[in-house]
């Protein structure tokens, strides 16, 4: 057998073992530890208190961003497809076992069974055994058929087949939450804005990147102000947000943490707070226009994308720009127009340090409610594989050749789970039969 | 009004009363004590009951609370004082369950000592009981199930951890190793128990502590070895399969903590996963139960291997709720 295989069923038994879905649980839980020992996503200098080797060995493994790396996501992937492949292999068995179980208790499946109860009963009560035995079973709650068959009747009972199903339902619950994550990670973002009161943005500047989105809608801050408890602790920050689309206010709601704003499935948050605004003035050709910004807030000129970091007393202010995706900066200072473009100025007319902004997290998710919905499904089924249970009986009441007035009456069964209660379900009924029908002169 | 603080220190002084009968129960054999320890471990469970309560009210009123919408102001699971004392409550709970189930009283003398350990851990030294109004990150209704359902599937773990060792005791055949592995496992708590309360700096003290408490306790497990005590314990079956039920209350409380811990920070903090170093931990713990459950299907992996996975779980869970907070400062810091 071994020496046929060729090297794709190999593979596929390599991809549907159970070692293997070991070993890369293992693997993931021991390389998840390293993110959260060494700090991820940081400048590289930050690494060189580890002295070059280590530094080295951080850059090159891309242990500054363990769950992003090449290789945490090809364990993902060969997770994914030990789980798939696996699943494969087993379900057809298990849909047939569920589906198509073989009805009659033959002398040699007898053999087979765990639990197995025999006795010698009385013929002539033939009749008033089997009802007696439907009706004990029907009472625990199986389902039953019976089938006459020559000299034997076989009774079969099968209680909840579908738990059997439990596993598979865990394990796509696991994959539809890998697919989730997948497009939350392609398709979705996040970011911030800051907002100052009574100033709008369509720009949100993304997190570890130098990558500005632009949304299709303004969002304006009417108010933001910080509610305390009588001991001083802050007990809510409140942000008046709208959402402004084609010069029309189309959503408006005050967003706190923990109850964002929800607009075209993009999601805008309280998350943090600060101080410091700025006033700058556009000259385009005569053409005067006023940006009021939040500190780190970015504005657009043309096709750069400006961000104040922030400033100093002497009035001087750091600008980051970003033009093609390419970051620079520079120092302006307050009253003085900076050349932009051809007949166009910038000119920054003012500092207000007191100003207090909102900074709105927003983020995109389009996965999100996919991940929802393999976790509903994962928890559904880890509680049907861990507490419902498989138990499937089967009796056969075989007339005896010798001895007319005699019957063998057997009954046995399985279960995935509960051989206790399955065996004590089987006992009770074989007692049962055996009080009331037992041949009188011969023992079981 | 009576204070919930007070509560959790009367339901405490029970659990350790009702654990010393069961170490008296164990010597013994005595029915009668073995039911004194069972009424005393359910009066300090209705008692601390009663005291989860009343601190719901505290709260609800410190909070300035106006409507029955804002429930999850009330719960008292918020920092870490509270959900050591749910932690407490949840082990005694769930074990109470077992002993009715199984009809065995052997095992409270070790699963009790785990709550014992973990309430006593806040309330003597470490955390403030005052109860304190919520920031706003925590006013959520998410927070609510996500740590109850997490503290289960912690509690769930600790009892299967106690189990395993019951199970050592049992098995004829514990090597030297399996002892070094009871002894590691109780050292490994304990240091992050004790380092919880004496802090960072004390590290080496807590070392010293942890390892002498570990020689103790094993050596007292040795002697009740030693006794013959563990006749009286379920069979080793009976024992694999209240270690099997346990992790899985515990992995299917684990799961829904997790995915509650996810929905609460898509709403807070605006994505459903961050990496953020708590969360990552309690990843790491969910794939060492995920794989316990899978090793049984390999060929050769049953008995004690299940045990080591079963502890190695529990040292991940311990590491997961005080070495994270102690080391690896994130958005959980609080709890
Ligand atoms: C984190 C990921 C996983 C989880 C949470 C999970 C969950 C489960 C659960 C709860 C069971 C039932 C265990 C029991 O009844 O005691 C199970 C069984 C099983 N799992 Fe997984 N699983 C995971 C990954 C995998 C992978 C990657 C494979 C690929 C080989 C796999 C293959 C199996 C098999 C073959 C069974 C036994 C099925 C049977 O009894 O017919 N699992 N899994």
């Amino acid at each position: 057998m071994e020496k046929n295989k060729n090297i794709w069923d190999k593979l596929y038994d390599f991809f549907a073992s159970i070692k293997l879905a070991v070993v890369l649980l293992f693997l993931l839980a021991v390389t998840s530890i390293i993110g959260t020992v060494i700090e991820q996503q940081a400048s590289p200098d930050v690494y060189d208190k580890y002295g070059p080797f280590w530094k080295s060995v951080i850059l090159k493994l891309d242990l500054y961003d363990v769950y992003h790396s090449w290789w945490y996501i090809l364990l993902i992937v060969l997770f994914a497809i030990n789980l798939i492949v696996c699943s494969i292999k087993r379900l057809p068995y298990i849909y047939k076992l569920v589906q198509f179980p073989k009805k009659e208790l033959t002398p040699d499946r007898e053999k087979s069974l765990p639990l197995l109860f025999k006795i010698t009963l009385d013929a002539s009560k033939l009749k008033e055994i089997k009802e007696r035995v439907v009706n004990l079973l029907k009472k625990y709650g199986y389902k039953v058929e019976v089938k006459e068959e020559g000299r034997n009747i076989y009774i079969f009972a099968d209680k909840k087949p579908w738990a059997r199903y439990g596993v598979y339902i865990v394990h796509t619950g696991i994959l539809i939450i890998l697919i989730g994550a997948l497009i939350s990670a392609l398709f979705g973002y996040r970011g911030y804005m800051n907002l100052a009161p009574q100033t709008n943005s369509n720009l949100v500047t993304l997190f570890y990147s130098d990558k500005i989105i632009e949304l299709p809608f303004y969002v304006k801050c009417n108010d933001f102000h910080i509610e305390f408890y009588p001991n001083g602790m802050p007990k809510a920050y409140v942000a008046d947000i709208s959402i402004i689309k084609d010069g029309k206010v189309v959503a408006h709601q005050k967003v706190k943490v923990n109850e964002p704003l929800e607009y075209d499935g993009i999601y805008f948050y309280q998350a943090s707070y600060g101080q410091g605004a700025f006033l700058f003035k556009l000259n385009q050709n005569g053409k005067i226009k006023e940006i009021p910004v939040a500190l780190q807030q970015a504005f657009k000129v043309l096709n750069t994308y400006y961000i104040p970091l922030g400033w100093d007393s002497q009035g001087r202010i750091f600008v980051q720009y970003i033009v093609h995706g390419l970051k620079n900066g520079f120092l302006m200072i307050q009253g003085v127009p900076y050349q932009v473009g051809p007949n166009t100025t910038l000119t920054c007319e003012g500092i207000f340090p007191d100003v207090m902004w909102t900074g709105l997290q927003v983020s995109k998710d389009p996965g999100a409610n996919i991940v929802w919905l393999g976790s509903a499904i994962m928890i559904i089924g880890l509680i049907i594989a861990f507490f419902i249970a498989h138990h499937r009986a089967w009796v056969r009441l075989e007339k005896e050749k010798e001895r007319e007035n005699r019957i063998l009456f057997v009954i046995g069964g399985i279960t995935n789970k509960e051989k206790e209660k399955l065996e004590k379900e089987l006992s009770n009924i074989f007692e049962n039969i055996k009080k009331d029908f037992a041949a009188s002169d011969i023992g079981g | 009004m009576i204070d919930s603080v007070t509560l959790f220190n009367i339901g405490l002084g029970f659990y350790i009363l009702s654990a010393l009968f069961y170490v008296i129960y164990a010597f013994t054999r005595k029915d009668f004590i073995g039911k004194i320890a069972s009424t005393l471990a359910w009066i300090g469970v209705i008692i601390q009951g009663a005291g989860f309560i009343v601190r719901g009210f505290h709260k609800a009123q410190v909070n300035e609370v106006t409507s029955l919408l804002e429930l999850y102001k009330y719960a008292p699971f918020t920092n870490m004082y509270e959900s050591l004392m749910l932690f407490g409550w949840m082990v005694v709970l769930i074990y109470l369950f077992f002993e009715r189930k199984y009809k065995n009283k052997m095992f409270g003398m070790f699963v009790i000592p785990f709550a014992i350990l973990a309430e006593s851990s806040t309330s003597i030294l470490g955390f403030s009981g005052e109860v304190q109004p919520l920031i706003p990150a925590l006013q959520s209704n998410w927070l609510l199930f996500h740590v109850i359902t997490c503290f289960i599937g912690y509690a769930g773990a600790a009892v299967a951890a106690g189990i395993a060792f019951a199970y050592f005791l049992k098995r004829e055949d514990t090597t030297k190793l399996d002892w070094f592995i009871m002894w590691f496992t109780l050292a490994f708590g304990a240091f992050w128990a004790f380092l919880s309360i004496y802090r960072l700096s004390a590290w080496f003290f807590c070392l010293i502590l942890a390892i002498a408490f570990a020689s103790v306790v094993t050596a007292i497990l040795w002697l009740i070895k030693k006794l013959g005590l563990p006749k009286y314990f379920p069979s080793v079956e009976q024992l694999e399969n209240i270690m099997y039920y346990s992790i899985a209350v515990g992995f299917v409380f684990l799961t829904i903590g997790i995915i509650t811990g996810a929905v609460w920070a898509k709403y807070a903090w605006g994505g459903y996963w961050s990496w953020d170093p708590k969360e990552t931990w309690s990843l790491i713990t969910w794939l060492i139960y995920a794989a316990y459950l899978h090793v049984k299907y390999i060929k050769g992996w049953a008995g004690k291997k299940l045990a080591y996975f079963s502890l190695l779980g529990f040292i991940s869970v311990i590491f997961t709720y005080y070495g994270v907070n102690l080391l690896l400062p994130g958005l959980h810091s609080y709890a």
